[in-house]
This record gives structure tokens, C-alpha cells and sequence, in this order.
């Protein structure tokens, strides 16, 4: 962030220290396109002092590889820096190298390959879509020397939030010239990614037990006793196979994504059956499994249901790209700061300069 | 595979062996995707394979860490034989990626190398040489190391930029802003480095050339040790032994077990009969109840006979077998029968390719009910006349069929004891799967030789009975099949 004020740079720099030192991989990600997340990526690596760090992209812009595109996915990494980046993207990356290891795991780009920068110089990152290989590479570069990982996230995806792969998240956003609309996509983004985790730990062993997991869904009855759809059972089936057992539903456990759909469903059986369904958790094994519009989640809210998850994520801040905001200091700076005041997080703003912290 | 259908392999349990056959490089694997029939014509390759994968096994048996060690090494190899092309094309030299996949294979090479040295392994056709002097290329440092890197020890031109490059960064990082001037000069000097390090990859790819020849050899190795690891496992896995290849006319195998439906019996909680039999050269008949087995032990034999013909351990207590040419199976897939062909049609075109087979050298030929599908009169005299034409052959013919009086005095006749012993009168006409199962408990799998004129069982109305076919339609069964299956026992 060249362009911030001293002073917000000095407290930016902090910022990034004690998450990198705090969070040992931290991934960038968001709910739409081109919302920053390279920059803010590019921002945190270039703020990073006195540690080792191993970067690598999570999927492969489909742009990469053509000329014109690459330089807006370049990242100027110092000596030292570990880099996991696909096979092809290896004549655009500028440093003298080391070859650490090839890694079996393929993009479109050809196999992700680890090196060492032995220099400075911009490097070309394309890494892997698929959570299980960036979970690996996470692993790879952390084995050779990195001592956190940053991981640049690609398109519109927030699967890269994943908490069994990032120990911690940037959400980067746009800021649209329709400021309120913006605070309103953010409060539904931040709600979702914060959604709260479970705090029964008897239904958490039960949700983490590997019989649940082999199921599309699991109930669980007031008594803890689990009901598994064995014979292709939808929800509202099992449901009344519980009640006829004289028990009313403690929780739901997904072990996929919860949809718009299901939700929706769900409230209208548990508003039509209040007798069945009364004060019912449902439960997904991380936010981003949360496949639910705001729409869904304010009928949620407004139901004797409530939503958990079994492995929370930990939301370090908002990069918030205001380029596209058109004209207004003061107006971007107001809506940064009472963001940050509401949420109770970081917020900055690599394209404006901005960085905003309310102090505990 | 030469002689079998895809559905001919999976029906007779060689899928099932396969899948349990797993070499651990590409290479490895490769050399069991080819896995297929020696011929006569390749015994002698046949025997010393077999005679490897003996000794070899005794050395699996000893020394069992050593196995993991050379496992544990063979894990690391990775396919590298595009790596050998681009040496040989002479079109592009090696990228730093391949330089890096290269030292690996030869350092792979050099702890296998060492391993091999140290178990005394000297049981392959193939040796394995040292890559020591690729190592020594691609490593240039005293300590051997996994990474590569284009060192600039290569070249001096090399070194100078690379002198010059980090002057230039060390003076971009005393700046409080970037220099353009500098950057850009950063930016020449890199792309100086990078023609320097092509050169340098040029150089070494032609220094590696040299060394193709016995890294192209190493990978055979490769293939074969880790080939005959897995076949030595597969062995212990099953506790399979080495075939017996004779200058012999009989074909003996001892308490054959057929691994699949051994599997599939034992997840039912039941277990497999050991099939023990000999067989003639020329015409053998099996004859037996149904589901006394039959279809299983033409299936377990074929198997068995493939396996040792494939160089591979066989799944009985001894099969001693001369070595032949061909093996045909013909048994009820209905392949044909959906390309358009009916399915006496497709046995006939069948028939007609396993007379020409036994024209051609000597074989092994399943038949397994030829003829059920025709008019019965025909199909028995079809059998009869097949099993005469086998008799001139040197063939090994096993026909199975349910008809009788077709076996001649030269020929050989087996048959399942199935009901023969069995105290039927304690069953009731029950559920009929009930039914099937008490049936199948009493059934004994035991395949016996007979006098060439014992007559075929006859308990299909006995067992029809049981397994609860009306009165109404057992009261129409004339009285000699009635005696046939009741003997004096009046019908009720």
C-alpha cells in the first residue's frame, strides 16, 4: 500500500504482522469478481517483514497465460519467499529459482510446482481449484520453509474460506457508487462467514461422528439420539419417524451445503409442524456450506430455527476495493470506518489508501 | 489378453486377481496392463519368469524389511520417459522442472542402486546401473540435495549477471521509492538470465544424453522388480504357489480355489470347496446337478490355467499342466447374443473358431453347456460329435452339459456329487429361496472321476419339488421320470 499515510501504513503493517503471526495461512476471498483480492493480497505480502512467506494462488484465472493479463496477476516476492505456481507460469516469474518439489497436483495450467526465490522479482501465480490439493500445497509450503501462507483467491468463490485450509480470511469487496447497497451485500456476507459456532458439544460429537457425515442429513432428537435417512428418507419423513418415537427434533446436521430450498422448507415444516420443531438448530460443518440468500436466512431468523456451524471461520478483515465507487472522500471514509465500527473488524482500502481500526 | 473377452475376464475371476495385483511405479503398472498369455513359442521366456518370481519369493519370505525398503524406494519413481524423448529429440533442451524430475529419478536410482547391492538382488534378466554421474551433474554441491537449481557455477556469464542483478536489487532497496531506471535495468538483466540459463540447460541436456541408454534400462528394471514385487505379494496375499509346466498329457490341479467367488462366499459367511481333478488330453466331460458348481470349477480351472501361462502364481495346492498354446471359454456371457446373433448362432461361430484353435497346436478349451439353447435331440448328438472331434486332438476339451449318454469309453467323465449323498427327504417344500439355501448347504462341490457310463444325475424333479412347483404340474410328470428322481416313492 504505497499509498497510505504513514500513519495508516504503520498501523496496516501491524495489522498484518499479528495476523500472519496469529493466523499460520490466510486466504483472500469473495462473494464476486474482480473485487481486489489480488491487490489486498499483494498489500498484505509487501506489508510482511522479517518472516518467511509461501504464497501460491487458489485456481487459475482463466485470462492467465495471455500476455495482456498476466501483469495485473503479478506479485513481487523478496528472497526467500516460497512460491507455489503452475508449471506454465514459471517463464513469467522474474526471480533466480530454486525447484523445491513438483507436487502431482495439476491446474489447467500444467502441475504446481514449488520454488525458492533466490531473488527479488515479480512471480506469476496459478494454483489449485480444489480444496483437498490446496490443503496439500498449504502443507508442501509449509514443510519447505514458509513460515505462514498467503493464498490469493480466484473468481467469485468463498470456498477458499474453507477452515480445514485457511486459518484465517481477508473478504474483499467492491465498493459500489450505491454505497447502502453495498453495506447491505457486506452484512449479509460478514453475517454468513461469521455464522455462529456450535456450542453443544454433545451434538458436536454426535455431527462429527462418521456415520452422520456418510448421510446427505442426520437428525438429532431431544434425548441426543441420532435418525439417518437408511432408506433414502427425505427430511420431513424422518421427522414424523421421530415423532412417532414421542420426540421432538434438537437439531439438523447437513453434512453438504444447506440451499435456498432447504431452508425454506424447512422453516415452512417447522411454522406448519410447531409441535415437531420447536427450537431446532441447523447445523452445516462450516460457513462456507451456507449456500442461502439473505432472504432465506431472515426466515431462518424469524423461525423457531437457528443456523451453527461445527468449525468456524475466522473473518481477520475487509478489503474493500473503492475504485469503483466513483467520486467522494469523505463519503468512502465515513462508510469505511462506520463498517469497521459495526463489524468490529479491520477494513481497508489498498486503491484509496485507507485503513481502519476500532482499538479494543 | 489374447483369449479372453473383457466379460470372460471379470466372469472367470482374472479382474478380481488383477485388482489385487498392484505394482507401485507407472512403469510397474504398464508392465501389468500387458500382462498375457506366453505362448509355446515363448517358453522358455515363460519358465524363467516363473523361475524368478520362485526365488524371488523365497527372498520375499526372508527378508521381509529389505521388501519394504525397496518398496518403500520404488514409491518415489516417477514417469520420466517423456523427459528421455526430449533428450533424444534434440529440439528443446530440458527446463529446470525436468532437470529437477531428472535428478530425482537418478537419485531414486542411486538409493535403489545401493539397495540392490546391499540385499544381493540378482534375480532379474535386467541390470540396474549406477546414475552416479548424472547426480553428479545435476548436483554440484558436495551434498546431495533433492531441489535443483540452474546453478551459476554452470557458467561464468551466468554468474556475472546474476552479480550484477543483485547489485541492482540491493540499490532498488536503498531507494525510498522505485527507480524506474533500476527496475527497468532489473528487468533486462533478468531476461539476460534467463538466454544464460537456457544455454546452460542445452549444455547440460547434452551432457545427460550420455546417460540415456542406462537411465532407459533402469526404468525396465524398475518395471520389472516392482512387477515382480507385486506378483510376489498377490502370492503371500493368497497363498498361491508356482504352477508345474511338464512334458505331460494330463492337466492335475490340487484343491484350486477361485480367489472371487472365495470372496464372495466368505463376505456370506460360507466358504469356497477346493476343486481337485485331472484331466485328459482330449475329450472331458463334467456332468452334475444343477448348481452343483459346475459353471464355478470350469471357471476356477480356466483361472488357475491362465494365471500360470501369464507367469503368475496359481491360486491351489499344485497345478502340473504341459505348456500351451491356446485357451478358448465359451460359456453363457450372451455377448453375442446382443450383437444380433442368436445365441446358438454365436456357440456354432464359437465352436468353429475352437476346432480351428485345436487344429492350429494344443490348447486348454472350456465348454460349458454347448447346445442347451437347440432342439435337445440335435444339441446331444452336437456334443457327442464335438467330444469325438476332440478326441483326435491334443487338446484338453472340458465340456460341461446336462445331456446324457454321450460320453464314450475313451473319454474322460467327471461329476459333481452334488445331491447325490444328500438326505433330501429331510427337506419340506418350503419358501422357495429358503428352499435354495438348504439345498445349497447340502450340496457337496466335490468333482469325483466316474466310469465313463455312469449316468448324468437326475435331480432337477426332485429339487423342482421341493422348491414348491404345484401338484398339479408334478401329477403330469410321467412315472419313469418319477421313478427316476422317487424311485418306488408313490407321488403326493
Amino acid at each position: 500500500m504505497a499509498n497510505l499515510p504513514a500513519t495508516n501504513q504503520l498501523l496496516f503493517s501491524a495489522f498484518v504482522q499479528r495476523s500472519v503471526a496469529g493466523y499460520p495461512s490466510i486466504a483472500f476471498v469473495s462473494f464476486e469478481k474482480t473485487s481486489g483480492k489480488s491487490t489486498a493480497f499483494r498489500a498484505f505480502l509487501h506489508a510482511v517483514e522479517g518472516i518467511t512467506a509461501g504464497i501460491t494462488s487458489l485456481g487459475a484465472d482463466p485470462a492467465n497465460g495471455k500476455e495482456a493479463a498476466i501483469d495485473g496477476h503479478l506479485h513481487f516476492v523478496k528472497p526467500g519467499t516460497v512460491i507455489a505456481t503452475a508449471r506454465q507460469c514459471l517463464p513469467y516469474c522474474e526471480p533466480t529459482r530454486t525447484i523445491l518439489t513438483d507436487t502431482s497436483v495439476l491446474t489447467p495450467l500444467g502441475e504446481v510446482i514449488l520454488f525458492r526465490a533466490e531473488s527479488a522479482g515479480r512471480v506469476f501465480l496459478a494454483g489449485p481449484s480444489i480444496i483437498a490439493d490446496a490443503i496439500n500445497i498449504k502443507k508442501n509450503l509449509l514443510e519447505f520453509g514458509a513460515e505462514f501462507v498467503l493464498m490469493d483467491g480466484a473468481g467469485a468463490r468463498i470456498s477458499p474460506a474453507n477452515p480445514r485450509l485457511s486459518d484465517g480470511i481477508v473478504l474483499c469487496a467492491n465498493l459500489a457508487p450505491d454505497i447502502a447497497q453495498t453495506q447491505e451485500d457486506l452484512q449479509y456476507q460478514i453475517n454468513l462467514l461469521q455464522t455462529r459456532p456450535l456450542v453443544d458439544e454433545r451434538l458436536r460429537e454426535i455431527c462429527q461422528q462418521k456415520q452422520p457425515a456418510q448421510f446427505s442429513f442426520a437428525l438429532v432428537d431431544q434425548n441426543y439420539g441420532t435418525h439417518l435417512p437408511y432408506n433414502g428418507e427425505t427430511i420431513s419423513q424422518l421427522i414424523e419417524t421421530v415423532e412417532q418415537q414421542h420426540q421432538t427434533i434438537r437439531a439438523m446436521y447437513f453434512s453438504g451445503a444447506l440451499t435456498d430450498r432447504q431452508a425454506e422448507g424447512l422453516v415452512k415444516y417447522a411454522e406448519t409442524n410447531p409441535a415437531l420443531v420447536k427450537k431446532c438448530t441447523l447445523i452445516v460443518e462450516d460457513p462456507t456450506k451456507l449456500m442461502i440468500q439473505p432472504r432465506a436466512i431472515a426466515s431462518i431468523q424469524a423461525s423457531p430455527l437457528s443456523l451453527s456451524v461445527l468449525y468456524p471461520i475466522q473473518l481477520l478483515g475487509i478489503a474493500v476495493n473503492s475504485s469503483t465507487a466513483g467520486s467522494g472522500y469523505d463519503r468512502i471514509t465515513d462508510f469505511l470506518k462506520r463498517l469497521s465500527t459495526d463489524c468490529h473488524l479491520p477494513v481497508f482500502d489498498v486503491h484509496g489508501g485507507f485503513f481502519f481500526e476500532i482499538p479494543d | 489378453m489374447k483369449f479372453l473377452t473383457k466379460a470372460q475376464q471379470h466372469n472367470i475371476g482374472f479382474d478380481f486377481v488383477m485388482a489385487h495385483l498392484t505394482p507401485l511405479t507407472c512403469y510397474g503398472k504398464e508392465r501389468k496392463d500387458a500382462i498375457d498369455w506366453y505362448s509355446a513359442a515363448e517358453k522358455p521366456v515363460l519358465l524363467r519368469k516363473l523361475q524368478q518370481l520362485q526365488a524371488f519369493k523365497i527372498f520375499f519370505d526372508k527378508y521381509p524389511e529389505d521388501i519394504a525398503a525397496l518398496t518403500n524406494i520404488l514409491t518415489r519413481f516417477k514417469e520420466i520417459r517423456g523427459i528421455i524423448r526430449q533428450i533424444n529429440a534434440q529440439v528443446e533442451p530440458l527446463d529446470e522442472v525436468e532437470l529437477f524430475q531428472l535428478k530425482n529419478f537418478a537419485i531414486d536410482c542411486q538409493h535403489l542402486w545401493q539397495a540392490v547391492e546391499e540385499f544381493q538382488l540378482t534375480l532379474l534378466d535386467h541390470q540396474l546401473y549406477s546414475l552416479h554421474d548424472t547426480v553428479t551433474l545435476l548436483n554440484p554441491d558436495d551434498q546431495i540435495t533433492r531441489t535443483f537449481a540452474i546453478d551459476s557455477r554452470y557458467a561464468t556469464a551466468l554468474e556475472q549477471i546474476r552479480v550484477a542483478k543483485t547489485e541492482i536489487e540491493h540499490q532498488i532497496n536503498a531507494q525510498p521509492e522505485p527507480d524506474k531506471q533500476l527496475l527497468n535495468l532489473h528487468t533486462q538483466l533478468t531476461e539476460q538470465e534467463r538466454k544464460a540459463e537456457y544455454q546452460v540447460c542445452q549444455n547440460l541436456t547434452d551432457r545427460l544424453r550420455i546417460s540415456v541408454p542406462e537411465v532407459a534400462n533402469n526404468i525396465t528394471y524398475i518395471a520389472e522388480l516392482d512387477f515382480l514385487i507385486a506378483k510376489a505379494t498377490l502370492a503371500d496375499a493368497f497363498g498361491a504357489v508356482a504352477p508345474q509346466f511338464l512334458d505331460t498329457d494330463t492337466i492335475k490341479i490340487q484343491e484350486a480355489v477361485n480367489p472371487w467367488v472365495n470372496d464372495i462366499l466368505n463376505k456370506d459367511g460360507k466358504s469356497f470347496t477346493p476343486l481337485s481333478l485331472s484331466l485328459n488330453q482330449g475329450a472331458n466331460v463334467l456332468t452334475g446337478a444343477n448348481m452343483g458348481g459346475k459353471t464355478v470349477a470350469l471357471a476356477t480351472l480356466t483361472l488357475n490355467i491362465l494365471l500360470a501361462h501369464c507367469g503368475l502364481f496359481v491360486f491351489c495346492r499344485s497345478l502340473s499342466l504341459p505348456v500351451l498354446d491356446f485357451l478358448f471359454y465359451l460359456a453363457h456371457d450372451y455377448q453375442s447374443v446382443t450383437a444380433g446373433v442368436s445365441s446358438f448362432g454365436a456357440e456354432v461361430r464359437q465352436i468353429t473358431r475352437m476346432i480351428e484353435q485345436m487344429g492350429d497346436g494344443r490348447g486348454f478349451a472350456v465348454v460349458d453347456e454347448f447346445a442347451r439353447d437347440t432342439n435337445p435331440e440335435e444339441g446331444q448328438t452336437m456334443v457327442r460329435t464335438l467330444l469325438r472331434l476332440c478326441e483326435k486332438h491334443n487338446s484338453f476339451c472340458l465340456l460341461s452339459t446336462h445331456f446324457s449318454k454321450i460320453v464314450e469309453r475313451d473319454m474322460q467323465h467327471l461329476q459333481v456329487v452334488g445331491l447325490r449323498n444328500a438326505p433330501l427327504e429331510t427337506l419340506s417344500p418350503v419358501r422357495a429361496e429358503k428352499t435354495v439355501n438348504h439345498l445349497q448347504e447340502m450340496m457337496d462341490f466335490t468333482i469325483e472321476a466316474v466310469p465313463w457310463d455312469n449316468p448324468a444325475p437326475k435331480d432337477a424333479v426332485r429339487v423342482a419339488k421341493l422348491m414348491g412347483l404345484p401338484q398339479e404340474f408334478l401329477d403330469l410328470i410321467d412315472d419313469e421320470t418319477w421313478e427316476n428322481a422317487f424311485g418306488n416313492q408313490t407321488e403326493s
